[in-house]
């Protein structure tokens, strides 16, 4: 009897979500026709790229390449997310899971908005609108893939899904889907989903009649999945935090982003002071420069008093410019194609719905304090700015009406299927033609500026790693920018950088320095302090032949620098010591 | 659509007429055509005047609007003003008969829907935006309170001196000045004074010079590269730079003056691997150089100076002395530290000027080896930047 009322009950619960699948088949089947097409475009045309080195070598730390086994502390990710994968690695060693789960990440969250967007206008103009908003973003989010835009834009697919299922009172299922994208959104970069947070409250409040009508449904889904959120990411945290061997590399991660990301100081006022105080200037030029493994001279203790230093000679924004300052970002936000799909979507609702016109100024208002925030603290950068912006239009289509109902779409030429037909058409064609023209430019999402994703260069990198690769068991210590080079060369982003194909690089800058692994790799070739021990015999320094000057005031009399071999752009130095002098 | 002609040109009337009427020849500023709160104030004008009903409150209203549009205009006024370093004048009656000709203009205009004052405010704005880039010389729009607000903090100008300092000082734009004043005729002193710098302060400058009063021959101010010790201690004693098979190669003064039989000696009251001194002080030539393993005050050294002096008075000597009493960092808030760093510079100037007087056969070159850094900005704020004070004694 019991079994029977189980069985009874999950055919019942099937039957629902198949019947209700059936009634949305069709905005389902045409949401993946947009995007299977703009997918391929991408794939077949586009130069298939991490758009940040930074996921590059998160995923080089996750598939064990700067250790020698899978190591799911991927730093900026939540390591949640390279538990998930790691079975698919198990099972396909060869295939990059953390790039494809990207990918697909993004697939999933345009697939969703743009079924949204079919089911509230309407298979036609849906389609057509869903098209335009696939052909706006396609190439930013799957030719540039990195984690912080690709979290920003599950978060808002997530939000989106949310308020729409509520407005509509729509099956739970899309409740529940909504969710997963915004928890794995927050995984996948925490602070781009916490800057979706103030624009889904206050769509909220836009709504909150709607919402009160889903209440419970609401409120439930909501508080479960900022509570699994939260955990995910305490979990995260303590991960590193308990950690005794993530000790070191925690500890400079401080002076490390002060260093590296800080550019709102006079660097010239840092200079005069640091030698006023007896400390190198010439020291503070390196670090500048990212050169800083060097665990004695470098050590986040002594690291101290330069942070100091550049903390007061640190340019304070005066309240009263702020407006101005805002003013000049939101020129600059014209640049992004996002500001323009936010401004069209605003123009719609300011037409089709008078009654919510307020919205696209509240939206405007919030992102003007947002960015006052974050021009105070001075972390207003381009990926940010356009992040908001990619909320406001996002959280704008629950705001949209069938536009059959519209007064414009009321006039024959609209009425016609084959206007539609004709626009897809275009988009299409349109499409095709630019990605088979310049498939591979892209915009950078640090500057918004037209590139290609590799820096043109002449070097034979096949040839450089197999100089490496013949040395397991040298020290090759790169320059960051070296370093960074390789992660354009090595593997393709769909591949895994295979166990320990790092073993033996080692950068002088960027995040690796101090990792677990790395230290490892270090000491089983018999070095503890990286800058220091470029003199021993089994040390040599990749494009940076000026460390002579840095050694000579720390650490030893006379070195001589020697250039071993040349390839290209990489060029390799023998430090050593000049005896007999 | 036609209806919104009238507000335009209304808002650019007077937006545009204050700035053609104090235009002047050669001015460069860059403003927009528009005033964007303006235009808003005068949509929301025809607003009120067309939809309340109630005659009390609609001409508050009213009157609230035309006060507001006549602000922004005074302070869109006081922008140009300011740019042209003019005073307001009779330029003041702009605002006001701009403003009510712009009422005049709105008379038979019908009145506007909330939505259409929001779409075109919004409109206008998304325009802006999309052509400033493609025009960065001519925006469409102005923003007068927010362009108010950003004018207000008024920057310190430290990098400049002001024209009138000429006929004051000698004012030097390099960092010779031992090699320009030096006299070989007879016995020279050089003293390089800790974190000396120019007062931007009148009577704080004027202070600090009449302590040499009696006995200077030159009163100056010169520039400096770098604001640090060790440059200002090299770069002053540079005689020439030459060319060999190495490269460069400087020739210091103390390496010349020790081939004519001049002994040189250097000074500093603190230790030599302050700063690194013991690397570099020895390249420049010093015959001899002196440190201190502790801390000897700069009063300290006047008397071992003056010893010196008196061992060598028929020798022709070279002395190069950094003062240390002024050294920062220097504890306490901006108003203690102050206090401290002018009672101790005072002392050493004061020291210096009593030696100079003991020693009139003497030439003395003393000079600022960078002005106050390493102290809160607001205290470097006092002094001019990269400029340091000089003066010749006897």
């Amino acid at each position: 009897m019991v079994k029977y009322d189980f069985t009874f009950i999950m055919m019942r619960c099937l039957e629902n979500i198949l019947s209700d699948l059936m009634s949305v088949k069709h905005s389902i089947l045409i949401a993946l026709a947009i995007n299977i097409f703009f997918l391929l475009l991408c794939i077949c045309f586009g130069d298939l790229r991490f758009g940040a080195i930074d996921d590059y070598f998160m995923a080089a730390v996750l598939t064990g390449a700067l250790g020698d086994s899978y190591n799911p502390l991927i730093i900026f990710v939540n390591a949640l997310y390279a538990y998930a994968l790691l079975p698919l690695y198990h099972l396909f060693p060869t295939v990059g899971w953390y790039y494809l789960g990207l990918m697909a990440s993004v697939f999933f969250s345009f697939l969703t908005i743009s079924f949204i967007l079919l089911e509230i206008l309407g298979k036609r103009w849906g389609a057509v609108v869903s098209a335009l908003f696939v052909a706006f973003f396609a190439s930013d989010f799957y030719l540039v893939c990195q984690f912080t835009q690709t979290a920003s834009i599950l978060s808002a697919a997530g939000m989106l899904s949310f308020v729409w299922a509520s407005i509509y009172k729509r099956h739970v299922a899309f409740f529940v889907w909504g969710s997963f994208l915004l928890f794995l959104g927050s995984l996948i970069r925490y602070q781009a989903f916490l800057m979706g947070v103030p624009f889904l409250g206050l769509t909220l409040l836009f709504f909150i009649k709607d919402f009160w009508k889903v209440k419970w449904r609401l409120c439930i889904s909501l508080v479960i999945t900022f509570i699994f959120i939260f955990a995910a990411h305490s979990f995260d945290q303590k991960l590193y935090q308990n950690n005794e061997s993530y000790k070191d590399f925690l500890t400079f991660q401080g002076p490390r982003v002060m260093l590296g990301d800080g550019s709102n100081y006079d660097p010239h006022a840092v200079y005069e002071d640091l030698e006023e105080m007896g400390l190198s200037g010439a020291d503070f030029a390196l670090l500048k420069e990212w050169t800083l493994y060097d665990t004695e001279v470098f050590s986040a203790k002594n690291l101290t008093p330069i942070i100091q230093t550049i903390q007061r000679n640190t340019d304070n924004v005066n309240l009263v410019q702020i407006p101005n300052a805002v003013l000049n970002a939101l020129s600059r936000s014209a640049q992004s194609p996002l500001f323009w799909a936010w401004f069209l979507l605003s123009l719609v609702l300011f037409w089709s719905q008078k009654k919510m016109a307020i919205f696209p100024w509240a939206t405007f208002v919030l992102i003007c304090l947002l960015m006052a925030y974050l021009i105070s603290i001075n972390r207003l950068v381009y990926r940010v700015e356009s992040g908001f912006w990619l909320y406001a239009t996002c959280l704008s289509i629950a705001f949209l009406r069938p536009l059959e109902k519209q007064f414009i779409f009321k006039t024959r030429i609209f009425n016609k299927a084959y206007v539609a037909w004709a626009l897809l058409a275009l988009i299409a064609i349109v499409n095709i033609v630019q990605y088979v023209r310049a498939g591979e430019i892209v915009r950078d999402p640090s500057s918004g500026t037209k590139r290609t994703l590799t820096i043109a260069d002449s070097t034979d990198y096949e040839q450089v790693f197999r100089f490496i690769d013949e040395q397991p068991n040298t020290v090759f210590l790169a320059s960051m920018n070296a370093y960074m080079r390789f992660s354009h060369h090595r593997m393709p982003p769909w591949k895994a950088e295979p166990f320990g194909s790092y073993k033996n690089i080692f950068s002088l800058g960027y995040w690796t320095p101090y990792l677990p692994e790395v230290t490892h790799n270090l000491a089983l070739r018999g070095v503890k302090n990286p800058m220091k021990e470029v003199v021993d015999s089994n040390v040599i320094v990749i494009n940076n032949g000026g460390l002579t000057n840095f050694l000579e005031r720390h650490y030893y009399d006379n070195v001589r620098v020697d250039t071993i071999k040349a390839i290209g752009e990489m060029i390799f130095y023998k430090y050593s010591l000049e005896e007999g002098l | 659509m036609k209806q919104f002609l009238y507000p335009l040109v209304a808002t650019a009337l007077i937006t545009i007429t204050p700035f053609l009427f104090t235009f002047e020849k050669g001015q460069d500023i860059v403003r927009g055509l528009l005033d964007y709160s303006v235009f808003a104030l005068l949509l929301v004008y025809v607003y009120v005047r067309g939809n309340i009903k109630k005659t009390l409150l609609k001409r508050a209203f009213m009157g609230l609007i035309i006060f507001l549009i006549i602000s922004v205009a005074w302070i869109d006024l006081q922008n140009i003003l300011s740019l042209q370093h003019r005073t307001t004048g009779f330029w003041g009656v702009f605002p006001f008969i701009t403003t009510l000709m712009a009422l005049v203009l709105l008379k038979s205009v019908k009145t506007f829907s909330i939505s259409q004052i929001s779409i075109s405010l919004f409109i206008l704005f998304a325009l802006h935006v999309f052509f400033l880039p493609l025009f960065p010389s001519q925006p469409l729009v102005e923003f007068p309170v927010i362009k108010a607000l950003n004018n207000s903090v008024k920057m310190v100008k430290r990098d400049f001196l002001p024209a009138s300092f000429k006929e004051q000082y000698e004012i030097i734009d390099t960092a010779t000045i031992t090699s320009r004043y030096i006299d070989s005729s007879r016995s020279n002193v050089v003293v390089l004074v800790e974190s000396w710098g120019v007062p931007i302060d009148d009577s704080q400058r004027h202070t600090l010079y009449q302590i040499f009063d009696p006995i200077s021959t030159v009163k100056g101010i010169h520039s400096r590269a770098y604001s640090r010790t060790r440059t200002a201690e090299r770069e002053d004693l540079l005689a020439h730079i030459i060319k060999n098979q190495k490269g460069k190669d400087s020739v210091f003064l103390p390496q010349i003056l020790s081939e004519q039989q001049v002994k040189t000696m250097f000074f500093f009251g603190g230790d030599s691997m302050q700063q690194n001194r013991f690397c570099y002080i020895k390249n420049i030539g010093f015959e001899s150089s002196s440190f201190s393993t502790i801390n000897k005050n700069d009063s300290l050294m006047l008397l071992k100076m003056d010893s010196t002096l008196q061992e060598n008075v028929n020798t022709k000597v070279f002395i190069a002395w950094t003062t240390l009493d002024t050294h920062f960092p220097i504890p306490g808030d901006v108003f203690t530290l102050k206090k401290i760093y002018d009672q101790k510079l005072f002392n050493t100037l004061q020291g210096i000027a009593d030696l100079a007087k003991k020693y009139p056969d003497i030439r003395f070159i003393v000079q600022g080896d960078h002005e106050p850094i390493l102290s809160p900005k607001s205290f470097q704020e006092l002094f001019y930047k990269r400029w340091v004070p000089f003066v010749i004694l006897n």
